[in-house]
């Protein structure tokens, strides 16, 4: 049941929840009705005409038979919010045949924009050679960056200033290799941190110096790596290109939802749990500032579908292509988590840059140890968790329970844990 | 490769620098090696032991968990930290048996610990998985009275002064011999204040078994101690120190043999008469009562009623017979016992008098401490309170009992209205959620003009639920002067769900995790 800020918060923009408001009362409305399922409606447009308008309880799908181009328009928005206040009140009538048609349509499509216009071809190739032009003296410049770093030491670089490492990174900005710029914004928010500081900037400093060196070897680099290697680095792939493949048929339980902050950007991983083929997939998304993140799938939706990868050295970044919400899958995910970090070497081994992977486990166990929070399999096998795992606890009793966390190679960070009946998130608590 | 170097020696020389290890000229060869070398510990990396903790028996718990719309209210509630909506569910969820669904036990847990208010509200919903979870953790466990009260006399040795007093409050509730029993063994080394916070615990369940132990306080070296035991004293009419109350009241307070008749014609002077004698002996000043009236004094025996002293008692002659009235039952006494006067007829007899105002709020004072219906009933009904403000009328109405509320509080409303806003409120706060008053308020209110800074809170928490649809539309018609009008309907709006959510029969086969 949506509340009238969750209405407001689905605008387009200012002006559109402004002229929701407005068109909210009863006189604009030749007809109105609450349904089971959502609400509908007969709205008189500017001109001479009526809009026929129709909305699902929970925000989706917001119909209308105007000619706005912005989706939620303004007439579904006003319906939204008469739904919402009204609450339980008022009459529950039948739904006539078109408003049926409309809310028994329960798939999820996703919207596709439409491409902008490419330019002619030689243009387009002229800036595509000066940008691997740039990129390839950025690396440059980084390598011998990094060299310098390893030769003063991680140590001296402790205690410089920020321009040490923001000067390197605009630069790699400029050269168009973004990608290049994060893992060194990487490397120095290692090496900055308290505690195991040495050990972790080795290894970003490896990481980098691999990506590096994957630039120089690109051609020769197997497929699968080199699209990997260019992602890295900074080079994007348009999202109706991923769209347009071949996407994989599965079941998939949205398991976690996390959100972070990153440099300037605010980062969200939705992540999906393919229950057949035992895999996953994360939708990552980007906000700048104060900005929402477009909607996502929330955690305990099972959706049945295609999902289509993201070209690259193992598939993880992933889109949702078309799929349609069915009842969560109970039993998914595995028992041993020995198991499961094979599958994290494995992933290691195909992807040298992999940050984390997804663990969903089954019938697990939390145990104690001193400080720190252990989940353990059957085999009394585990793995450190992050954080105070007091829900799981709570809704299990101890007894093994169904978990999902993202793994970075030391520890697992608890996304969400749920039982036969319901599903709930980690971590927020 | 030969002898790859470990990761950790690896970190070491590149925190130090290349420069200054001997033998490490190449920087890209020894990037190369950290890679294989990261890679190996990364990958290899193993799983480690533990020993799970023990699955919980928490027993063949039969209460039913809350629904799913009555859980999702909860973490509303949560999220919003507010202590009156989170006591109006618990008690909703108490009142059908339920308790919290088990994910929702560790944010409910949380909440306790940060805010002492909510503690007592979610004591009876958490359950035995609740008291499971919290025995895990320190933190928790000082913030659910039930688990202070299992092992009170631990915390009472080991804890400070308020969470002693939660444990012994708990205790009280649950075992209130075990908890004067307490109260009695540590007593010797306790300070007066502690003493004294003691005894006020003691009210809960206050019978006459803990009579004897509070006459022997009377005699305790502080004084608010002696004060709070004889307070106690006073409510319990079988103790001997209320039968004392009685008979000094008999011989301060006499009423005219043939009395009856002289009422039954209209005539009422000189019926009921009053003695200003204000010698105190001591076995007075042992029954908590003083002479003079200083102002801390005349506070401290009409506090718990919230009447306020007039300010001429502190002067007046008539002060010790007013708190003798105060503490002795309400209405003239006979033979050891009250007598069986109508007190329509005694309260219009004593009015006629010139100290009739104040023997009245004396009165008053009595009828709440010792929670006598019939006279709280007469006191509304002839409306001749002599202290005119709506204080009394709130410690009166919360004597009376469901029907005499209903009967009488849309009278006590219309009769407030003239007053405005403010005492509308006051007397809202009577009793909130009745619907019948809860109707008059928003008649009161739909009429009014809107004035700027108006509040609203008070009607939004206590609105019936019934009736939140009309509250919304003046929240909304008035959000132009009321401040934080959104967050007003969003707490409206939760009420209506919750009292939705809580009207539906609870569904048993929710009871399992």
């Amino acid at each position: 049941m949506l509340s009238r800020e969750d209405v407001l918060a689905l605008a387009p923009d200012v002006s559109s929840a402004a002229a929701a408001e407005m068109l909210a009362g009863l006189g604009n409305w030749d007809a109105r009705e609450r349904g089971e399922r959502g609400a509908w409606g007969e709205i008189r447009g500017s001109g001479a005409g009526t809009y026929r308008v129709c909305v699902g309880a929970t925000g989706s799908p917001a119909t209308c038979s105007c000619p706005s181009r912005k989706r939620p328009c303004k007439h579904a928005l006003a319906l939204l919010l008469w739904l919402a206040d009204e609450g339980a009140r008022g009459r529950v009538s039948q739904e006539p045949a078109w408003a049926e048609e409309i809310l028994s349509a329960s798939s999820v499509k996703v919207v596709t924009v439409e491409p902008k216009p490419r330019g002619d071809h030689a243009a387009r190739a002229r800036r595509a050679s000066q940008r691997e032009g740039r990129v390839a003296e950025g690396v440059a410049e980084c390598r011998a960056w990094l060299e310098d770093l390893m030769h003063q030491g991680l140590g001296a670089a402790r205690a410089s200033a920020g321009e040490f490492w923001e000067r390197p990174a605009a630069r790699l900005v400029d050269a168009q290799a973004p990608g290049l710029a994060r893992q060194v914004r990487r490397l120095r928010s290692a090496v900055v941190a308290p505690g195991d500081w040495a050990r972790r900037g080795l290894m970003e400093a490896a990481r980098l110096h691999v990506l590096l060196a994957a630039h120089d070897r690109l051609s020769a680099l197997p497929d699968a790596l080199r699209e990997e290697a260019r992602a890295r680095l900074g080079w994007t792939t348009r999202r109706e290109t991923v769209l347009a493949g071949e996407g994989v048929r599965d079941v998939w339980a949205v398991v976690g939802v996390v959100e972070e902050i990153e440099d300037r950007l605010r980062v969200r991983r939705t992540w999906l749990w393919g229950c057949a083929k035992r895999r996953e997939a994360v939708i990552l998304d980007f906000a700048v500032g104060d900005r929402e993140f477009p909607p996502t799938h929330p955690i305990g939706t099972a959706l049945m579908g295609e999902v289509a990868f993201y070209p690259g050295a193992r598939p993880w970044r992933a889109l949702v292509k078309d799929v349609e919400v069915v009842p969560w899958p109970h039993e998914i995910g595995e028992t041993s988590i020995d198991s499961a970090l094979d599958a994290y070497a494995r992933a290691l081994a195909t992807d040298p840059w992999v940050e984390r992977v997804l663990m969903v486990l089954r019938g697990v166990r939390v145990a104690a140890e001193g400080d720190a929070w252990v989940v353990v399999d059957a085999e009394g096998e585990g793995v450190t968790l992050i954080g105070e795992p007091w829900r799981a606890i709570s809704l299990s009793c101890g007894a093994g329970v169904c978990l999902s966390g993202e793994y970075d190679g030391q520890s697992l960070r608890p996304m969400a844990v749920w039982d036969a009946s319901s599903v709930w998130p980690m971590g927020d608590e | 490769m030969q002898g790859m170097r470990d990761v950790d020696v690896l970190a070491k020389a590149a925190s130090v620098g290349l420069a200054r290890v001997d033998g490490e000229r190449d920087a890209r060869a020894f990037l190369d090696e950290a890679a294989q070398a990261c890679a190996a510990a990364l990958a290899g990396a193993g799983t480690r032991r533990a020993q799970p903790i023990e699955v919980a028996d928490t027993g063949d718990d039969s209460r039913a968990v809350t629904g799913e719309e009555a859980t999702r209210i909860l973490a509303d509630i949560v999220a919003l930290r507010d202590p009156l909506l989170a006591e109006e569910w618990a008690n909703l969820a108490a009142a059908r048996g339920s308790r919290i669904h088990p994910a929702m036990l560790p944010p409910v847990l949380d909440w306790c610990e940060s805010d002492v208010r909510v503690r007592e509200c979610f004591d009876g919903v958490l359950s035995e998985r609740g008291f499971w979870l919290a025995r895990r953790r320190d933190s928790w466990r000082q913030c659910v009275p039930t688990l202070l009260a299992e092992d009170a006399r631990r915390v009472w040795g080991e804890a400070k002064g308020t969470i002693r007093l939660a444990a012994l409050r708990a205790l009280r509730r649950s075992k209130p011999e075990a908890a004067r029993e307490l109260a009695e063994s540590v007593w010797a080394e306790a300070s007066a204040e502690d003493r004294a916070a003691t005894l006020a615990v003691m009210r809960d369940r206050l019978t006459m078994d803990d009579e004897p132990w509070l006459e022997t306080c009377l005699d305790d070296r502080s004084k608010p101690v002696r004060q709070q035991a004889a307070e106690l004293l006073a409510i319990l009419p079988e103790s001997r120190l209320a039968q004392r109350m009685r008979e000094r009241a008999a011989m301060y307070l006499r009423v005219a043999p043939g009395a009856n008749e002289r009422w039954s014609r209209g005539a009422r002077k000189d019926t009921i008469t009053l003695d200003r004698s204000s010698s105190c002996d001591r076995a007075m000043r042992r029954d908590g009562l003083v002479d003079s009236a200083s102002s801390v004094s005349v506070r401290h025996w009409l506090s718990l009623t919230h009447v306020d002293a007039p300010s001429r008692w502190r002067h007046s002659d008539l002060w010790l017979a007013l708190q003798v009235l105060a503490a002795a039952p309400p209405g003239p006494v006979r033979d050891g016992q009250t007598t069986s006067l109508d007190p329509r007829d005694v309260i219009l007899a004593v009015m006629a008098e010139e100290w009739g105002q104040d023997v009245l709020i004396a009165w008053e004072a009595s009828a709440v401490r010792h929670r006598h219906e019939a006279w709280a009933v007469a006191m509304i009904e002839s409306w001749c309170l002599p202290s005119a403000t709506l204080d009394p009328i709130e410690g009166l109405y919360s004597v009376l009992s469901i029907e005499q509320r209903e009967r009488l509080g849309p009278e006590i409303i219309s009769s407030v209205k003239k007053g405005g806003l403010r005492e509308l409120a006051a007397a809202f706060v009577i009793d909130p959620r009745s619907e019948c008053l809860s109707s008059e308020c928003l008649n009161v209110i739909e009429r009014g003009p809107a004035r700027r800074g108006m509040n609203l809170d008070w009607l939004v928490y206590g609105v019936n639920p019934a009736l939140v649809h009309r509250a919304l539309d003046q929240v909304r018609r008035l959000s132009g002067v009321v401040e934080g009008a959104e967050r007003l309907m969003r707490i409206l709006r939760l009420r209506s769900r919750m009292a939705e959510a809580f009207v539906q029969p609870a569904r048993g086969g929710e009871g399992s995790p």
